[in-house]
């Protein structure tokens, strides 16, 4: 083999290897981009927490998770009717209400029933004589193979707590699981956004939230902890609390009606909550919603006030987790 | 509808299962039959428990069952007690009326041939310690003792049984043998006095080992005193032996020093005596000195005759009734050791009987299933698993160890195992312990006194209390709970302000079910409350009076006042001719000397012969007119249930949880159902026969609805505009002063059409809200305003997706009215819609609102009258 020859079989090996790797990193740009993602161009619409609370929160002694940035989710307006028709057929029910577009229900509460919520895109489904399922116990994995099955959606769950009803069901309380790792919430009892009731092997009834999130690319950064301190207790910074009043209705208040006016004074005077532990968590309202954001879960103890005595009681209080400079001030 | 507390329903179950059983326990044996259970949820062992028994009859309504259940339901309708102890008592109760109808003397004399019995051991053991206190007062009398050391060396014997009384009565009350014990605890134990050093215990006692034991005794005792325990040593025995033997021995020491060596050494053995009567360890020391010394007096004598002088023969003689003394003190305290041997021995045979019984004649099965194996009073071996000590409320023993579970202002008695230092032995008793709250005739007998259930909240508060008590700072299980078994209000919110959300959470669920197994307790304790408040009834207004009038009279006399004051107060409390007796002979020994007390004691004994002898014809006088007295109200039972049969006859042959027919009820349905809590969270079941409006629907503030018309076009607020009303405003139930209306139906509750304009807000949302046994849905409250008209609507067990402050548009979805299971079944027993509504602020009808024409203001809705 001549010089000119050898030359040119180098040169060749070295224009493939050069091509190849241009090649992949042409094709892996989009997913290196994705690695960080990219901040928002206009502020984005904290549309799932209230502008309007005015109840003192104390976060001084409140470790906010250090995080610097997190995606934000767009939400798919697909609902998931067809597949519920398909489940109301296989229960041998038939649709028995469905009005403005907000609302499907087959079959009644005394047998099998499916209710399908569009504003929320949630399922309740009950199963009278209930339906086996492959499991020894509903675990994560359960509630995974339910929507793949059902729904042919494939999404993670992680069960967070489980319930002994008087009606002898257990009740497992699940959230689904972003791409990022991080869990949804939803403002419920127990903040789950799934759940599932089985009772002797079988599953009786259940409740899943069909709303699927797509990673927008879009990344937003989190408020500084020192920031949060100085907006936390300005009305108009997006913030919600839940207080359970179990403990005390069932003690100090058991005396008082839980639907009477006297209780409502009772919850008008909780104030001065106490942050103690913080996480980051998405929060999920309804379809309205455009965009799945982050947000600092915080368990608080807040006070109210009873024939002038102060109380305590647990309470779960969401607020905004975003840098106010990406959030629109105007709904 | 809430369905807060479950009170109703146990009180309905117990009273089927109180007249199942007392219907089965008529029938003989092959006419007893199974009963079905119907409806009953498993749900925990007890449940399950129960139900067995209902279901098989005759595997558990035997004759140890039936006879379980009688000796709960037994009331003591006489009692006479000629003596200070259950022993001297003659009872006739409940379960004897039937012997005592058909042969009241026959059944009498049986009575008193057993408690004569009893009288005759009890009398022999009170001669022997009575003749040994006589023998050692009638020595220190002899040999010119003081009369404290006289009192001291003759009551010593009875010193237990004196303590013993005063014991559970207020220390600072003490008896003349509590003030001489707490006399010698003031003069001795209130500061550390340094002539008490080890050397001087080594010069009294000879015996180093002895000497230390008494000095680390005595620097105890200071201590204890110095922190405020003096009144818990005044009533101890051997606190009062040791101090008196102290105060003996300074007097000996005192003799000495003026020179009476004699007196000195008659002292020592006074000293010695006390002491020994008090502990088997001290006897044999005692013993073992003596013998010491004998040798030593045995060797003087043998050198004193060898030798040639010329007192010898007087100094011998001295030396002789020196050794005397201490052979009648050796022989005197040689009796009292076999005596104690003799109690061993007994308690080791009869112990190895009980085990013979249990193991070798092969009624151990029997006795477990009867309960009979954990009887502290039926079997006194070690193998008894159960705590026969003092019983303990929670306050007093924290959380593990107590005995007494107060709910309800009531104190309800349930066992739990000894405690032992091998944990093979714990691991035994507390696993026997299981296997008796497992027997059914505990089962059974925890119908009546709810011991039962009173162990299982033990049970959840220990559960509770290991796995959050040390995590939750600061919390104290005894703390949370006052002495009648409630909640402190101001320590729970103390600790709920330290507590993490989770901690919280458990916190709420384990008083939710303290607070169920404090119901059942409660609920299952009636008979043996009743039994008590009459026993208590008869006690107090009958039994005491009576003694009070004695008592007044006796205390018109000096003697009794000075002496005896406190011996009467306890009889008055307690009753007994022996205390009564005792009083006397204290009164006797004040006034004449220590021989009064024995005299008082002789005394005592013959008035409980006399009062045994006069109970006869007082017990029988007094059981023929409480018989004649029993028929006379059986007559006028009758009487009363032939007029009001239906009423008495409601739970007859009912199982629990079958649905109990009464008068105006009839059966729900879950979906039909509506709010069913009064104020007070009690649980109901509402009807659906009970349609009549007027006597559900009750008045309350409110004003009639006089709507101003709306545009065209307004619809039905929910999705169906045809539904039911199940409970009206300020109905009976949790409606009772409540201006709300219950809608039973699904779907959702929409905006007005005329909304759209920022006339529509939100001005409340709780998606938490929750009664007192758990969630409750959410809660909703929005303005609609028209025209300056402005409604006000609180919707609640509804899922919103709304915030506070959120306008809502024309006609929009504002809440789902959540299933039952979405509610968790916790306030509420039926898919419902829970609304009230104002109209310009003023409180107006929701079922006016939602059916009035829109003309009147109203949405033409067709929901039906209320229920």
């Amino acid at each position: 083999m001549n010089m000119t020859k050898k030359r040119a079989i180098i040169i060749g090996i070295i224009s493939l290897v050069a091509i190849s790797a241009a090649i992949l990193i042409a094709i892996n740009f989009d997913s290196f981009n994705n690695e960080k993602g990219h901040y928002p161009k206009e502020p984005l619409e904290q549309n799932v927490l209230s502008k309007s609370e005015a109840k003192k929160l104390d976060l001084s002694k409140t470790n906010i998770p250090d995080q610097n940035d997190l995606q934000v989710y767009s939400l798919s307006e697909e609902l998931k009717v067809e597949d519920m028709k398909n489940l109301a057929s296989d229960l041998n029910i038939s649709l028995t209400t469905s009005e403005k577009s907000s609302f499907y229900q087959w079959g009644k509460d005394t047998g099998n029933m499916i209710v399908y919520d569009l504003i929320k895109n949630l399922a309740i489904i009950n199963i009278k004589n209930g339906i086996d399922f492959d499991e020894a116990e509903v675990t994560s994995v359960t509630f995974s193979n339910i929507v793949r099955k059902f729904f042919g959606e494939e999404w993670k769950y992680t069960v967070f707590k489980t319930e002994r009803r008087d009606t002898g069901e257990t009740v497992y309380y699940a959230k689904r699981l972003l791409n990022n790792g991080f869990p949804i919430e939803m403002k419920e009892h127990n903040q789950q956004t799934d759940y599932i009731a089985s009772k002797n092997g079988k599953i009786m009834y259940m409740k899943f939230m069909l709303t699927e999130f797509t990673n927008t690319n879009t990344i937003v950064p989190l408020i500084a902890s020192s920031e949060l301190l100085d907006y936390i207790n300005i009305k108009e910074y997006p913030k919600e609390i839940y207080p359970i009043f179990t403990t005390l209705q069932s003690t100090v208040f058991k005396d008082i009606n839980y639907v009477s006016s006297e209780f409502d004074e009772i919850t008008k005077t909780l104030d001065n909550c106490k942050g103690a532990s913080s996480k980051i968590v998405y929060l999920y309202t309804s379809m309205k919603q455009k965009t799945l954001l982050p947000v600092y879960r915080i368990d608080s103890e807040c006070s109210v006030e009873y024939k002038g005595k102060e109380y305590f009681v647990p309470a779960v209080v969401y607020i905004n987790a975003i840098d106010p400079k990406y959030i629109s001030d105007s709904e | 509808m809430p369905k807060q507390g479950k009170k109703p329903q146990y009180d309905s179950a117990l009273g089927s299962i109180y007249d199942f059983i007392f219907a089965e326990s008529k029938k003989t044996p092959n006419k007893v039959k199974p009963v079905k259970i119907t409806g009953v949820d498993g749900t925990s062992e007890i449940t399950d428990a129960l139900v067995a028994v209902l279901e098989n009859p005759l595997v558990f309504v035997n004759k140890s069952t039936l006879d379980a259940f009688e000796d709960v339901i037994n009331f003591d309708l006489l009692s006479y007690r000629y003596g200070g102890g259950e022993r001297d008592t003659v009872k006739l109760n409940l379960k004897d009326l039937k012997k005592a109808f058909s042969d009241p003397n026959g059944f009498l004399d049986k009575s008193f041939a057993k408690y004569e019995a009893n009288r005759k051991i009890n009398k022999a053991q009170w001669a022997g310690d009575a003749i040994q206190g006589v023998l050692a007062g009638t020595w220190a009398r002899k040999h010119g003792l003081d009369i404290e050391t006289v009192k001291a060396v003759s009551e010593i014997h009875r010193a237990s049984d004196r303590f013993s009384q005063t014991a559970n009565f207020d220390p600072t009350k003490v008896t003349s043998l509590g003030e001489r014990n707490g006399a010698l605890i003031d003069k001795y134990l209130n500061n550390s006095d340094p002539k008490y050093t080890l050397a001087f215990f080594i010069q009294q006692y000879g015996d180093e080992k002895v000497a230390t034991k008494k000095f680390n005794q005595y620097k105890k005792l200071v201590e204890q005193v110095n922190s405020g325990k003096r009144n818990e040593l005044v009533y101890d025995k051997n606190v009062y032996s040791f101090l008196e033997g102290l105060d003996i021995t300074n007097k000996a020491i005192k003799s000495e020093q003026a020179g009476d060596k004699l007196q000195a050494e008659n002292y020592r053995h006074a000293a010695r005596y006390l002491e020994s009567s008090v502990s088997d360890a001290e006897r044999k020391a005692n013993e073992r000195r003596n013998k010491l010394e004998i040798q030593k007096y045995q060797a003087e004598i043998n050198r004193l005759k060898e030798s040639n002088d010329p007192d010898k023969k007087e100094k011998i003689k001295v030396l002789e009734r020196n050794m005397k003394l201490i052979s009648t003190d050796t022989n005197m305290s040689r009796m009292m050791g076999l005596a104690g041997t003799y109690g061993k021995v007994q308690g080791f045979t009869g112990s190895m009987s009980t085990l013979n019984n249990y193991f070798l004649k092969g009624n151990l099965a029997g006795s477990l299933i009867t309960g009979e194996f954990f009887d502290p009073n039926r079997n006194r071996s070690w193998i008894n698993p159960t705590d026969a000590g003092r019983r303990k409320t929670l306050a007093e023993a924290g959380v593990k160890g107590f005995s007494k579970y107060n709910t309800h202002g009531v104190s309800i008695n349930f066992k739990i195992s000894k405690p032992s230092n091998s944990r093979y032995a714990q691991e035994y008793y507390d696993n026997m312990i299981k296997v008796y709250y497992y027997s059914p005739v505990v089962m059974a007998k925890s119908l009546m006194n709810g011991e039962l259930f009173a162990r299982k909240a033990y049970e959840n508060m220990n559960k509770f209390n290991n796995r959050y008590g040390q995590k939750i700072p600061g919390f104290d299980m005894a703390k949370l709970f006052d002495k009648n078994g409630n909640v402190d209000d101001s320590y729970l919110s103390q600790i709920l302000g330290v507590s993490t959300a989770d901690q919280a959470e458990a916190l709420s669920k384990f008083l939710k079910s303290n607070k169920r197994w404090g119901n059942l307790a409660y609920g299952f304790s009636a008979i043996k409350r009743v039994q008590d408040k009459v026993s208590s009834f008869v006690e107090n207004k009958i039994g005491r009076k009576l003694r009070q009038k004695v008592a007044t009279e006796l205390l018109k006399r000096k003697a009794f006042q000075k002496f005896s004051k406190e011996i009467l107060n306890e009889w008055v409390l307690k009753g007994g001719v022996k205390v009564l007796g005792k009083a006397i002979g204290t009164a006797l020994a004040g006034v004449i000397g220590p021989a009064g007390q024995i005299v008082g004691d002789i005394i005592a004994q013959i008035a409980m012969d006399v009062a045994q002898k006069v109970a006869k014809p007082v017990i029988k006088f007094s059981m023929h007119a409480l018989l004649y007295g029993i028929v006379g109200l059986l007559g006028i039972i009758f009487l009363l249930v032939n007029k009001s049969h239906s009423v008495l006859s409601v739970h007859s042959n009912v199982a629990p949880s079958q649905v109990i027919e009464c008068a105006g009820s009839g059966n729900t349905s879950g979906a039909d159902d509506s709010d069913k809590t009064d104020s007070s969270g009690d649980d109901y079941d509402s009807d659906d026969t009970n349609k009549e409006e007027s006597q559900i629907t009750g008045t309350g503030p409110s004003v009639p609805f006089d709507g101003k018309p709306l545009p065209p076009g307004e619809t039905c607020l929910i999705s169906s505009p045809s539904a039911r009303c199940s409970q009206g405003m300020y109905g009976s139930f949790s409606h009772k002063n409540t201006p709300a209306i219950d809608i039973a139906t699904g779907g959702y509750f929409y905006a007005p059409t005329f909304c759209g304009n920022n006339n529509c807000v939100v001005t409340y949302y709780n998606a938490t809200a929750t009664c007192g046994d758990g969630y409750a849905g959410g809660l909703i409250k929005f303005t609609a305003t028209y025209e300056g008209n402005v409604y006000e609507f609180k919707l609640l067990h509804i899922d919103s997706p709304y915030r506070p402050g959120d306008k809502i548009g024309s006609g929009e979805p504002v809440a789902r009215i959540m299933t039952l299971q979405e509610t968790g079944d916790a306030c509420s027993t039926g898919q419902h819609l829970h609304m009230e509504t104002r109209f310009n602020g003023a409180i107006v009808d929701p079922r006016e609102v939602l059916n009035n024409p829109s003309s009147e203001g109203g949405f033409g809705c067709n929901i039906s009258s209320c229920v």
